[in-house]
């Protein structure tokens, strides 16, 4: 056995099937390995970025490990901001870079590059392999770090020589490294917790991605029940309390809703999950939730008190703190002190509604959403690529599951829904797998056409094409005098052609009345198939709070509903 | 790990153990850089592979000394 037999066979024993990548010289060996065996199956992407983002769409929709693979210097540089991405998301995948012969370290060798410091900032453990007897213990400590406490990407650069060298001795003990030690919620402050939550006048729960990566939904959404209280979610948190659920607020933050963000602005306890208070949620972090008491549940204590100060930090997995919690207020007798509460952000809900079945031609984004919330199936999986696109959908588009919303949420990656699309295919392949794109994203990526048509993993692209770049047109409207520069694409490619040219079949729309065969098409489609949608590029549907203003200052777009301010009578 | 405040009310010490593996120097270096922070003393005595001893000294307020702890806790390579 040598080593690229070790790596897969240490991979295998995890229970990998399948790998996303490219090959190149420094990692042939292990390729040559991947080619004798049939246990694990290598999905050949057209650029390493899209093996990376695959893997994290595979890792996002089923929870399991994603793998990737690029050749040393270029092709481990090209997996870069995807394992950058994975951070920022706290996704559990594994990156395989290959390396020049361990002998030519240091001395500038053909495609070598110090891609093991490069990623170092941007993993959470990073690994040097220079011999092959270390692969099955690297990897065993690799798939722990990766998936326990808070998850994240781990980086293993090979050199070449470590490929093929004999494994003479079989060693998978895992290295003695600092890992994760799960601890049990704090009982005391479990109970503080619930108490201070049965006694809030004015409750508010928010989810963020720690609870979709704890497959917590049920735990989170029985507690916003039995507590009657409204729910917030981030985008990572999409589904895990069902999109059109009564109590669920959805989105807050920049593109938020306003009821959500004036909830959150008047409440008196906010029990916060598995969330990070990115500045994009907070705004301005002085009138974030300035009269609550914060509750912050986290498996990460480095986020207490990072971005918002915690009046009660429990550090726990998402499902057990919830799991607790919940135990304490069924068991607790209840009086109802927030009903008056209840009804007052039921009513800003009520007012917090606008009209998104719009007959507008071009088609308007929200109609788009509209659509797809009318006619893609429960199991449906949403991805999307990054810009307007994206935020009309995390906004409007009501995700009723965990796992089957993905978006690059901290990164915010143009170019990350196609390949990650192709990954929860792989992932999920019964499931119908839909991107949510917009045409300057997808032609950052448009290669992996290709990949989903030769390994057969047929997703469907519903492309929001607007002819810009357009979160940068509103931008450059609202902030730069409509001074508009580099954000207008014009109408090329011609999607239709470009998608038939890989092999997939496409279709145009023009007419808001065609999307919903259209899209009823794209979710049974068992080939690639793309919705090429032409759309307005105007921001008029979507509410803004502007770079580090106040979330309840929101600018809002020509056809947004005005919501009365101040409304909770708190200030 | 162990803190000790200098004379200067914002100049913190810290003092831990690693076990000094490919790139744990660049790790605890990171954590400050990245935040736009200066070393101003930097401790490092161990062998390849083996346990190492770091002070670092740096100059930040309260709440930042927390999150650069909290940050040095999550470090694999630590020897806690
Ligand atoms: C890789 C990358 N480069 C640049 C950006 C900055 N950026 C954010 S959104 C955007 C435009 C997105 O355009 P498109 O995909 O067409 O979406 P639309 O806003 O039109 O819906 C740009 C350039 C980014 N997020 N990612």
């Amino acid at each position: 056995m040598n080593g690229s037999q070790a790596l897969i066979e240490s991979m295998r024993a995890q229970g990998q099937k399948t790998l996303f990548g490219i090959p190149g010289g420094a990692v042939l060996p292990l390729y040559d390995a991947l080619s004798q065996q049939s246990d694990v199956r290598h999905v050949f992407t057209r650029h390493e970025q899209g093996a990376v983002h695959a893997a994290q769409g595979f890792a996002r929709a089923s929870g399991q490990t994603g793998v990737c693979i690029g050749t040393s210097g270029p092709g481990a540089t090209n997996l870069v901001t995807g394992i950058a991405d994975a951070y920022m998301d706290s996704t559990n995948i594994i990156a395989l870079m290959g390396q020049v012969p361990s002998q030519l370290l240091g001395k500038d060798a053909f495609q070598e590059t110090d891609v093991f410091s490069m990623t170092l900032p941007l993993t959470k453990h990073s690994f040097k392999v220079m011999q092959a007897s270390q692969f099955p213990s690297v990897v065993k400590s690799a798939y722990r770090i990766a998936n326990t406490g808070r998850p994240g990407p781990v980086a293993i650069e090979m050199t070449k020589d470590a490929l093929t060298a004999p494994v003479t001795e079989w060693g998978d003990r895992e290295l003695a490294l600092n890992y994760y030690v799960p601890s049990e919620p704090n009982q005391d402050k479990i109970r503080q917790a619930a108490l201070m939550l049965l006694e809030a006048e004015r409750p508010m729960m928010l989810a963020g991605g720690g609870v979709t990566i704890a497959n917590a939904g049920a735990e989170f959404t029985a507690l916003a029940e039995a507590l009657m209280c409204f729910a917030a979610t981030t985008i990572t948190a999409k589904g895990v309390i069902p999109g059109d659920h009564p109590l669920c607020l959805g989105q807050l933050g920049m593109h938020g809703r306003q009821v959500t963000n004036h909830a959150i602005a008047n409440c008196d306890v906010l029990l916060a999950v598995g969330t990070r208070f990115s500045d994009r949620i907070t705004g301005r972090i002085e009138s974030f939730a300035p009269h609550a008491k914060v509750i912050h549940v986290d498996i990460d204590p480095s986020e207490f008190n990072k971005n918002v100060d915690a009046f009660l930090a429990i550090a726990a997995d998402a499902k057990p703190g919830l799991k607790e919690l919940l135990r304490h207020v069924l068991a607790a007798q209840r009086s109802d002190r927030s009903k008056a509460w209840r009804e007052k952000v039921k009513e800003l809900d009520r007012q917090c509604s606008c009209d998104i079945a719009r007959d507008e031609v071009p088609i308007r984004a929200e109609r788009v959403i509209h659509e797809l919330n009318r006619h893609l199936p429960e199991n449906a999986i949403v991805c999307t690529e990054v810009g307007h696109h994206q935020m009309y959908a995390t906004h409007f588009f009501k995700s009723r599951k965990p796992r089957h919303f993905i978006t690059s949420a901290g990164a915010g990656t143009m170019g990350f829904g196609l390949p990650a699309a192709i990954g929860a295919k792989a992932a999920k392949p019964e499931q119908p797998v839909i991107d949510v794109g917009s045409e300057g994203s997808l032609v950052m990526v448009c290669q992996e056409m290709a990949t989903a048509v030769t390994e057969k993993l047929p997703v469907s692209v519903c492309n929001l094409n607007n002819g810009w770049y357009a979160i940068v047109k509103q931008w450059q409207k609202l902030f730069y005098d409509g001074r508009y520069i580099a954000s207008k694409l014009g109408d090329v490619p011609d999607w239709v052609k470009l998608t038939e040219s890989f092999g997939g079949r496409a279709l145009r729309v023009t007419r808001p009345s065609e999307l919903g065969d259209a899209i009823k098409e794209a979710a049974r489609s068992e080939e690639l198939f793309l919705l090429d949608v032409i759309t307005d590029s105007s921001d008029a549907g979507m509410p803004l709070v502007p770079p580090l203003g106040s979330n309840t200052e929101m600018a809002l777009g020509q056809s947004c509903p005005t919501v009365e301010r101040n409304y909770f009578g708190v200030r | 790990m162990q803190t000790v405040q200098l004379e200067s009310r914002r100049m913190h010490t810290l003092v831990f153990h690693v076990q000094n593996n490919h790139g744990v120097l660049q790790r605890i270096t990171g954590i400050f850089s990245r935040r736009g922070l200066y070393l101003t003393q930097f401790y490092f005595n161990g062998r390849p592979n083996g346990l190492t001893e770091v002070q670092v000294s740096f100059e930040a307020d309260e709440r930042m000394r927390e999150h650069i702890e909290r940050q040095i806790e999550k470090l694999l390579d630590l020897v806690p």
